[in-house]
């Protein structure tokens, strides 16, 4: 009972700090700003769960987080640090826009959003392909050319909507819409189109993927120590490319979602940097699947607020992501500290 | 066309100096131990507050300062999450990255709503003379003032590292910390006031960048300049002279790239080149071989017994 209860506090009591930790930061941040703190606290949690309009946009920001954190924290447990997730969604919307375009009206509607789905996981995969293979075959390190990768694909975002797909009546450059047959369905009753579902199905499934399956147990042998696991007879080169592979795929659907579910366009900087957050979200609910969940809600939550805190009080939206990283940062010091002796200067 | 070459070798200089700067500053860092993935993020603040602090005191010192001072604050919490309370140092500086990124973004909001800052960027020092000597001339002889300084730093960094006693702490302190604290040296603290150094490398970087090269501060400024100068760190082989070279290497890209988008082209041809710097960089991180290892003791926290 000991046990269990200190593991427990060993577990929540860096939340806790974290949750400390980013309201004295919210604090500082709107005092300085000579704003009433208070009031920003009310205008927060409004926005984010206050009506039924805030409470979906929430689960909207919910569903991309938590596309890009299980991407991120899948390639971590299998060894490969896949830090392109940002690249590899702008990669997943480009394929499935221009996938939505090329196909138009001719196919249904289950059809042509099923394409555009193949068509944003091949294009994930196409973003990894490089790194993956320079891994395998160079042992170059990953983290580098995942990267780099992020800053070439909004360029190619760019030219697509400034040029060859670019919507003439609008004065702002954006894409020409993707036909109607194109746009995820939404779940009845609400305003919410399934790629929200579909990010949950996705989580769950590599949470199933990693407990309850033999490759499951491949991955993680392979994460934690390639040597024994090669030992062991597992092949390490083929779990690293179905780690990445996955991985990227993943991270693409973030991509698809946000074009064929939430805005319908390719925008340039139509990412407000989902691949970054889900790699903070994935630390903040420590590698695990349920973690990542209610960590992705909390991080949704202070998006919307964040949202209404500019609208309301003129605060930029960075707030929201000062906050989170702020809270995570907290929150590993504090596992890192808990854990270990802390050496001294 | 020699016109065209000399302007791209010449303009790849002020080009190739914050990555080497920026590099310098990673590379005491890892020799000692600790690398610092943030540098991007640090780079970003930098680059605007030193912008913003030029723009209203109209002192281009001061703004500099300024930036090295970001680079101090950025490096002090750092190095207290990694050295002191040894946190693991991918994730710290990923999370620094993505925390530099956003505090930017946060203040430049702020002051565009009351300016937009822009500074005259600095001019090239022209060294008489020589200057007037064909293609060398114009390269290596008329630079603005950052070029030179980095170029000296490069050398100072060559013979601290090599040439002193501290130098062989730092290095060995990456290597083998052990038997630097058998030495009877205090090995976090070592790696504590490196990464602080650092760090403010880096802000002088990211001041270069804004004050000195093109007077504005815009989101995306740097635009991977920090990631690119730690994989210059890794393909020179953490030495400071290689260092020069593959910063340079990287410079050269951007310069190319900068020097095509001058020529006549549509929308594609312009985001294409755009791309190009990116893609070089790819190659020239086919050139870290395999094998290569780094300091020994890099990424790994020490403890005292």
């Amino acid at each position: 009972m000991k046990r269990i209860k200190k593991s427990l506090i060993q577990t929540c009591l860096p939340y806790g700090i974290g949750l400390v930790a980013s309201i004295v930061i919210f604090l500082l941040i709107l005092t300085s700003l000579k704003l009433d703190p208070v009031a920003g606290l009310k205008y927060l949690i409004i926005s984010s769960l206050g009506d039924s309009f805030s409470i979906q946009q929430t689960f909207i920001y919910m569903s991309m987080l938590v596309l890009a954190s299980t991407a991120f924290l899948i390639s971590i447990k299998g060894g490969f640090i896949n830090i392109g997730i940002e690249g590899q969604l702008h990669l997943g919307a480009i394929l499935a826009y221009t996938t939505s375009i090329l196909i138009g009206e001719r196919l249904s509607s289950f059809l042509t959003i099923f394409a555009a789905f193949t068509a944003s996981v091949v294009g994930g995969i196409l973003w990894i392909i490089i790194p993956l293979i320079l891994r395998i075959m160079l042992k170059v390190n990953e983290v580098f050319v995942t990267m780099i990768l992020n800053f070439i694909a909004p360029l190619i975002v760019s030219w697509m909507v400034t040029g060859p797909f670019r919507d003439p009546r609008m004065a702002h450059p954006q894409s020409i819409p993707i036909p109607v047959l194109a746009q995820l369905p939404l779940i009845p009753g609400t305003r919410l189109h399934v790629g929200v579902l579909l990010s949950f199905v996705v989580c769950f499934f590599t949470w199933f993927l990693l407990q309850k399956t033999t490759w499951g147990m491949y991955i993680k042998a392979v994460g934690s120590n390639p040597v024994a696991a090669r030992a062991m007879g597992i092949d390490v080169e083929k779990t690293t490319v179905m780690v990445s592979l996955l991985s990227a795929s993943i991270a693409s659907l973030a991509g698809f979602i946000e074009i064929n579910g939430n805005s319908h366009v390719l925008m340039e900087r139509f990412s407000i940097g989902w691949g970054y957050l889900g790699i903070a979200v994935a630390i903040l609910g420590n590698l695990n699947p349920l973690g990542v969940l209610l960590a992705s809600l909390f991080y949704a939550m202070l998006i919307s607020g964040g949202r209404g805190l500019e609208i309301k009080l003129g605060v930029p939206i960075e707030i929201a992501f000062i906050l989170q990283v702020a809270m995570v940062l907290a929150v590993v010091i504090a596992r890192s500290w808990f854990s270990e002796k802390v050496s001294k200067l | 066309m020699i016109d065209t070459i000399t302007s791209i070798l010449s303009s790849s200089l002020p080009l190739m100096a914050p990555i080497l700067i920026a590099g310098l500053g990673e590379l005491i860092a890892e020799r000692a131990g600790v690398i610092n993935l943030g540098v991007e993020g640090i780079m970003s603040v930098s680059s605007l507050i030193a912008l913003v602090v030029t723009y209203f005191s109209g002192d281009y010192a001061l703004g500099f300062l300024s930036g090295i001072g970001v680079g101090a604050v950025f490096g002090l919490a750092y190095a207290f999450i990694v050295v002191t309370i040894a946190v693991n140092q991918l994730i710290a500086g990923l999370l620094f990255f993505i925390f530099g990124q956003n505090i930017a973004s946060f203040i430049y909001r702020l002051v565009i709503k009351y300016q937009v800052p822009s500074v005259n960027p600095l001019p090239n020092v022209e060294i008489p003379v020589v200057k007037e000597l064909p293609i060398i001339g114009r390269v290596f002889f008329s630079q603005p003032l950052y070029v030179y300084v980095s170029l000296f730093l490069v050398f100072v960094i060559r013979v601290v590292l090599h040439k002193t006693s501290w130098g062989l702490a730092i290095r060995s302190a990456g290597e083998n910390p052990e038997a630097v604290a058998a030495a009877g040296i205090n090995v976090n603290l070592l790696r504590f006031i490196c990464v602080v150094v650092g760090s403010m490398f880096a802000g002088f970087a990211g001041a270069v960048i804004s004050v000195g090269y093109i007077g504005l501060y815009q989101t995306g400024l740097i635009a991977g300049r920090g990631w690119l100068a730690i994989i210059a760190v890794i393909v020179a082989g953490w030495n400071p002279i290689n260092l020069l070279l593959s910063s340079w290497v990287l410079g050269l890209g951007f310069s190319t790239a900068a020097s095509l988008l001058t020529l006549r082209g549509g929308i594609a041809q312009y985001y294409f080149y755009l791309t190009l710097p990116y893609v070089f960089s790819l190659f020239v991180v086919l050139l870290i071989p395999g094998r290569r290892r780094g300091p020994a003791a890099l990424t790994v926290p020490y403890k005292r017994r």
